[in-house]
């Protein structure tokens, strides 16, 4: 089985669960299904951010020198 | 709609391979950043996709459906609640007694959403139509009560036949009117990527043909 296809796959029945279920539920339960209908955004934004993250910190690496260090 | 969304869920798995989830590749040209942003967004917004094609494709036999179960299941409820017709302009029960009287007929808790007067397509000639509906999940899936617009009476109720109720439950999956101000900026979110997924899709397409032009003009060239 494809991983990756599999993972998108997951995601997109996750989020199908939540909207049917925020039809369904209500007080709480309502957050927690709209966490789920959201979720692959959520987890979208999150992945861009720690790739920026981990990009800024790499291009901040690349400029330091050992004089810098000293 | 549907068909874009299965076929390009088939294309993202080469290129899942090549490129890792919420990967963007800057600065190695338009194409390529387009084409993951295509990719990234169309798997983010999927399930969201999903849900609203296939109830968009439902909601689009309301109009039919709505017609089969008049002619069919209502005409028959027409049929056999018949009685001699009120004034449709002023029925002798006036409509705070049809309301008592259609939720004296419902399940407790429930309440009226909509009265049809007599002399319509979905009521008969004496009878008014009301539906009734409760809360959470029972508010969309309305019952019929008929109320005799003579008497007061209650000759019957009646449930929506199941292809009714799927359309009545596509509408708010659809348009995500349920659950408030947090669904709503979830929908608008979706709804302005999937309008950019078209649209950059459609870029693509054109930008790959421009590109097999280009090269087939250059081959003529040389040749």
């Amino acid at each position: 089985m494809n991983w990756p296809l599999m993972r998108i796959t997951l995601l997109a029945l996750v989020s199908i669960l939540g909207i049917g279920g925020m039809l369904l539920a209500d007080g709480i339960w309502d957050w927690l299904f709209l966490g789920l209908a959201a979720l692959p955004l959520l987890l979208g934004a999150a992945m861009l951010l720690v790739r920026r993250l981990k990009a800024s910190i790499r291009d901040w690496c690349d400029t330091q020198t050992v004089a810098d260090w000293e | 709609m549907l068909v874009s969304l299965l076929s390009g869920l088939v294309v993202y798995a080469p290129h899942a391979r090549r490129v890792a989830f919420g990967a963007l590749r800057k600065g190695r040209g338009p194409r390529l950043l387009q084409l993951d942003l295509h990719n990234f967004i169309g798997a983010v917004v999927l399930g969201w996709a999903l849900v609203v094609t296939l109830t968009g494709f439902l909601l689009g036999f309301g109009t039919l459906a709505t017609g089969m179960w008049a002619q069919g299941e209502l005409a028959r409820v027409q049929a056999v609640h018949g009685g001699a017709p009120v004034d449709a302009r002023r029925p002798p029960i006036d409509v705070d007694a049809v309301h008592r009287a259609a939720l004296s007929a419902a399940p407790e808790g429930w309440h009226v959403t909509s009265i049809i007067w007599p002399g319509t397509d979905y009521s008969t000639g004496r009878h008014y139509t009301v539906l009734v509906g409760g809360s959470g999940l029972d508010e969309r899936l309305v019952r019929v009560v008929l109320v005799d617009a003579e008497t007061g009476a209650i000759p019957g109720t009646a449930q929506l036949p199941w292809y009714l109720k799927a359309i009545t439950l596509s509408e708010p999956l659809h348009f995500g009117d349920y659950g408030g101000l947090p669904l709503k900026l979830l929908w608008t979110a979706c709804t302005w990527l999937t309008l950019f997924i078209t649209g950059n899709g459609a870029w693509l397409w054109w930008d790959r043909r421009r590109q097999r032009l280009r090269r087939l003009v250059s081959a003529e060239e040389l040749a």
